[in-house]
């Protein structure tokens, strides 16, 4: 049955894995393993984890706009998972996977209710959208239940709203930004103009690179959240007539992709696109083909051609393992898992002190694709190096990030 | 000058879209009296459907061509199989069935082709920019544009001039009397509901090169429909014509002027069009 | 064809008796239920009641007066934005003066909103209040985030207490050694039922009083009760306004049980929910909604966690449901019943 599975998920690498699959997986891997250190006779004893198993709510969206994010943070989550055969600290790691986007923003807090209440887990992990991280804090908190953000980049997680429980392996919206300011500057980029989807993402990136760019900002351009019309022609005409040295863009997922198709025939070839790295990730580049804004300079805390040995393996494993090419959301999966590993091992499986489990998650230390992996203690968020890379056409990977050069040990604020 | 124009181009351009969505819904609900939300649903799967084509075949024109007749096919099945049953009871259970339907549309493409946005190139023939005054207009508009100005004149005249264009006209003033007069309404209505699901998917694959092609594609410009529906009023092709240039302008100009109103502005003409006159600007009945 | 009352009577009565044991079961389940439910399934039935509340107001406006609104969802989302603010620059403020201006709010914006709605009906009504509605809502996201939140809503709302009788609850359960936010929960449960259990009783007399009476007939013909001299658009309007309202009310409860409160209440989307949620139960019987609260909430909720194919699921069952379930449950349950008499059954061809 186990050989089924394996063959069955590896026939389809590019579909979600339902949540049964990845219970099953989880278990026919380490039963597999178990086996397989037995020497494969089934009769003997198995030498696989013997503490309770250690259960995650996983919160991430399998519909609606941001399902494409969802599924690369859980698959990311599983790749680690599968590497360290789904234990650690002698307990067996188990997902249990829910909904973000299963109605309005009062249902990620009733499925975090669920997973707490009725599944009794000992950790939650995911939430993409800010809206919804924000909303579980204050139940998180009060019953304090472990949880890592592993995606939502609201500013206020890491500050007004910190919470002991809450520790985010993702990102600040503050945080891929605010260096780019100086970056810009010091690149000759004098006159700029912003552009922002309209909500409180844009706003928070906009906020931080004002706070390090010196040059001049002539204008602001603000198109609605979401777009619905899909139509950018009066912002790119907007842009134009500001007559910029660049753009700083943020946007993310289908508006990215209008933009962009849009800004290639219209935006004004003498202007420099920058941006905060979202929106030239994978999931965008694939979808707009040859309008991809080759020579682009973005900020982001991490790049598929990153030169490191960790990132070499981990975008190979999960080119392999689902098909799909790793982006940084899967980056973002893969270290959320980890740190749950590491701590689990650092506990050595013993949550019940559920605190020294939050201390254990805090002090965890480790390199991750993106880098050196280690938490700020002030801000409860990761400390992330943010590189600059460049849009490049590549022979073999077609449009693809190339870092030019990188600002270590950014680090938010934390209030 | 250039500006205005730009804007004024990108708008007719959008318009164009909106109103091959849009043309097919208010016949059907001057018609027939469906409100059919699962329109949009037709719209993404007419992007799918050519998507698939493009796949396998590789040709954007095939796609054109194959995606409104799979759509029209599909829009039979459906007006036979539901709307049928719901003649004369009320637009509510119509919303709602055809809201149902939109869910499990959107949730099968999802199912079968994942959440991602599909690729969706243009042709080579259709890349690229023309120079206009100061400004690059690009190609593709400007065949979304010739598109939506060519099947406008091409219904509009059938619609006037041909008779199954007068039977409609007739059944939109007064269905009843239509059906004593001998014309097998049921099979009038489920070419209409073909006619205009195949019009909707066409202005899907249209729309994918153009916008983005994923699975809840629909909701956006679904909403645009009926607003120009409303504007332009129930059954008038050359209602749905001037609304949706009114509304292509709208969304064009509109964040221009104001950034914080552009998203309520469409609803606000939308009510501002119902109160003062509600039966829109070439409404056949009240 | 007609038995005498005494042929007719037993199985009647036996149907009778039957039905008011289930609704007495029922009544009891849901007075007891913070007593004896996991805390898990006491914040689902919160959720419930706060919907039924919700689907109650709309059946007064759908149901009673012939209005479908597809734009209630405004007044939802009011009641809560308004509360969570309230509540954010006033902390001392007491739950019910809270909930009261949240509800006043609501019944504030009803009057606009119904009134140059009332200008149009049927399909027209229904595409002007969707319009309405969906404006109130682009204008509450788009509102600066110091006043209503922007995309990220309105969070950190503390749930002020109900004074002695709040103490005086929670203590029973602290005494049984449950923890102090199983108490809460608990009961905000009570408090939640009793304003529905309100809301019910309020909409039952008002629907049973001339003045419902009257509404019913303009629901059936308008223009025959504007020739008897009736001020159709006065009543009609109160019936929006006391429908927007009660969903303020629901949209408050909300944001108190929930801790915060986002604009994305007011979207299109709950509206939608709402009507589904008073059709799957069976309009103008008050009760009806108040079920399909229930049913589309737990649909809703159980769907999502069993399958990731749940909008398909859910979409499946609204189709159903309108096809061949119109007039919704309770209509179902008179079905059922008419098969219990003794006569003889015609067999359908």
């Amino acid at each position: 049955m186990s050989r089924y599975m394996e063959r069955d998920l590896l026939a389809r690498p590019d579909e979600q894995l339902a949540r049964r699959d990845f219970l099953k997986l989880g278990v026919t891997t380490a039963g597999a393993l178990a086996l397989a250190a037995c020497g494969g006779s089934t009769g003997a004893r198995s030498s696989g984890p013997t503490g309770p198993d250690f259960k995650i709510g996983a919160i991430l969206p399998s519909s609606g706009t941001y399902a494409e994010l969802g599924d690369s943070i859980r698959k990311g989550m599983q790749l680690y998972l599968e590497k360290v055969a789904s234990q650690a600290g002698n307990r067996r790691i188990v997902i249990t996977d829910e909904d973000e986007a299963a109605g309005d923003t009062t249902i990620p807090l009733t499925k975090a209710r669920k997973l707490v209440e009725q599944d009794g887990v000992d950790l939650i992990a995911g939430i993409v959208a800010s809206p919804n991280a924000l909303a579980l804090r204050a139940y998180v908190d009060q019953n304090q239940v472990p949880t890592l953000i592993a995606n939502a980049g609201a500013n206020a997680l890491s500050r007004a709203q910190k919470s002991p429980w809450v520790y985010r392996t993702s990102f600040s919206n503050w945080q891929p930004s605010q260096p780019m300011g100086r970056y810009l500057v010091d690149n000759g980029i004098r006159r700029l103009t912003l552009v922002y989807s309209n909500y409180a993402a844009g706003l928070e990136t906009a906020a931080a690179i004002k706070e390090t760019y010196t040059g001049q900002i002539l204008t602001e351009v603000k198109p609605p959240f979401p777009n619905t019309s899909g139509d950018f022609a009066p912002f790119i005409t907007q842009v134009n007539s500001s007559r910029p040295d660049a753009i700083y863009v943020f946007m993310s997922g289908q508006d990215a992709i209008n933009f962009l198709k849009q800004a290639k025939t219209q935006l004004d070839k003498s202007i420099r696109v920058t941006g905060s790295g979202f929106f030239v990730e994978q999931d965008v580049l694939s979808a707009i083909g040859d309008a991809a804004p080759i020579g682009a300079l973005t900020g982001l805390h991490w790049a598929l051609t990153l030169a490191n040995n960790e990132n070499k393996d981990f975008t190979d494993a999960f080119k392999k393992r689902f098909g799909k090419t790793a982006d940084v959301f899967a980056v973002q999966g893969y270290d959320t898992a980890r740190v749950i590993v590491e701590a689990l091992d650092a506990v050595r499986g013993s949550t019940t002190d559920r605190a020294a489990f939050m201390r254990a998650i805090a002090k965890v230390s480790f390199k991750s694709p993106r880098g050196d992996f280690k938490f700020d203690e002030n801000s409860h968020n990761v400390v992330n190096t943010i590189y600059v890379r460049e849009l490049v056409s590549d022979s073999r990977l077609g449009a693809t990030n190339r870092v030019t050069s990188s600002m270590p040990n950014v680090v938010d604020p934390g209030k | 000058m250039a500006l205005g124009l730009q804007l004024t181009l990108s708008g007719l351009a959008f318009g164009g879209l909106v109103f091959l969505l849009a043309v097919g819904l208010t016949v059907i609900l001057g018609l027939m009296d469906v409100l059919n939300l699962a329109h949009g649903s037709f719209y993404m799967l007419g992007a799918y459907a050519g998507v698939t084509v493009l796949h396998i075949v590789g040709s954007f024109w095939l796609a054109l061509a194959l995606a409104p007749i799979v759509l029209a096919l599909l829009g039979a099945a459906l007006e036979v199989a539901f709307f049928r049953r719901l003649t004369g009871r009320g637009p509510l259970m119509q919303v709602l069935l055809t809201f149902g339907l939109s869910l499990v549309f959107v949730d099968l493409v999802r199912w079968r082709f994942g959440p991602q946005n599909q690729p969706f190139p243009a042709p080579p023939q259709l890349s690229g920019s023309i120079g206009i005054l100061d400004f690059r207009f690009p190609v593709y508009e400007a065949f979304v544009i010739a598109v939506a100005a060519l099947l406008g004149a091409a219904l509009l005249l059938g619609w006037r001039r041909l008779r199954v264009g007068a039977i409609l006209r007739a059944g939109v003033a007064d269905r009843e009397m239509v059906g004593l007069l001998g014309v097998d309404l049921a099979r009038v209505f489920t070419l209409t509901f073909a006619a205009g699901a195949g019009l909707a998917g066409l202005a899907g694959v249209i729309a994918g090169p153009y916008l983005a092609t994923y699975p809840g594609m629909d909701e956006n410009v679904l909403i645009l429909a009926l607003a120009v529906v409303v504007v332009g009023g129930l059954g008038s092709v050359a209602g749905a014509l001037v609304g949706a240039l009114l509304i292509g302008l709208a969304t064009s100009v509109g964040p221009f002027l104001r950034q914080e109103i552009a998203t309520a502005l469409v609803f606000g003409v939308m009510a501002l069009v119902l109160l003062v006159r509600p039966r829109g600007l070439f409404g056949l009945r009240a | 064809m007609t038995g005498t009352a005494a042929e007719a009577s037993l199985p009647v009565r036996a149907g009778h008796v039957a039905r008011g044991g289930l609704l007495a079961a029922v009544l009891l389940a849901l007075a007891s239920l913070s007593f004896w439910a996991p805390t898990f399934w006491v914040s689902i039935a919160i959720q419930a009641l706060i919907l039924a509340i919700f689907a109650m107001s709309i059946d007064l406006l759908l149901g009673y007066a012939g209005l479908p609104s597809f734009g209630h969802a405004a007044f939802y989302g009011t009641g809560a934005l308004v509360c969570a603010r309230l509540a954010l620059a006033s902390p001392g403020l007491g739950i019910l003066p809270l909930v009261g201006i949240s509800v006043a709010g609501a019944a504030l914006l009803a009057v606009p909103f119904g009134a140059l709605s009332l200008r149009v009906r049927g399909v027209y009504f229904l595409m002007l209040t969707l319009a309405f509605g969906q404006m109130l809502w682009s204008v509450a996201f788009q509102a600066p985030r110091e006043w209503l939140g922007g995309s990220d809503g309105l969070i950190g709302v503390v749930r002020p207490s109900l004074g002695l009788l709040q103490r005086f609850d929670e203590q029973l359960w602290l005494a049984v050694g449950v923890s102090p936010g199983v108490a809460a929960v608990r009961h905000f449960y009570n408090l939640t039922l009793v304003a529905a259990v309100l809301t019910f009783v309020a909409l039952s007399l008002l629907v049973r009083s001339p003045y419902g009476r009257t509404l019913e007939g303009i629901r059936e013909n308008e223009h025959r009760m504007r020739a008897l001299g009736c001020p159709t658009f006065r009543y009609q309007l109160a019936a929006f306004v006391v429908a927007g309202a009660l969903a303020g009310l629901a949209g408050s409860l909300l944001t108190l049980f929930n801790g915060f409160a986002n604009s994305s209440s007011l979207y299109w989307t709950n509206s939608g929910l709402v009507l589904i949620a008073a059709i799957v139960g069976g309009v103008r019987t008050l009760a009806g909604p108040a079920l399909g609260a229930f049913v589309v909430l737990i649909a809703q909720d159980t769907l999502s966690s069993y399958s990731e194919r749940w909008p398909l699921l859910l979409g499946a069952m609204f189709v159903g449901f309108v096809l061949f379930l119109p007039n919704g449950l309770l209509s179902a349950g008179r079905a059922l019943r008419g098969l219990t008499r003794a006569r003889p059954v015609e067999l359908r061809r």
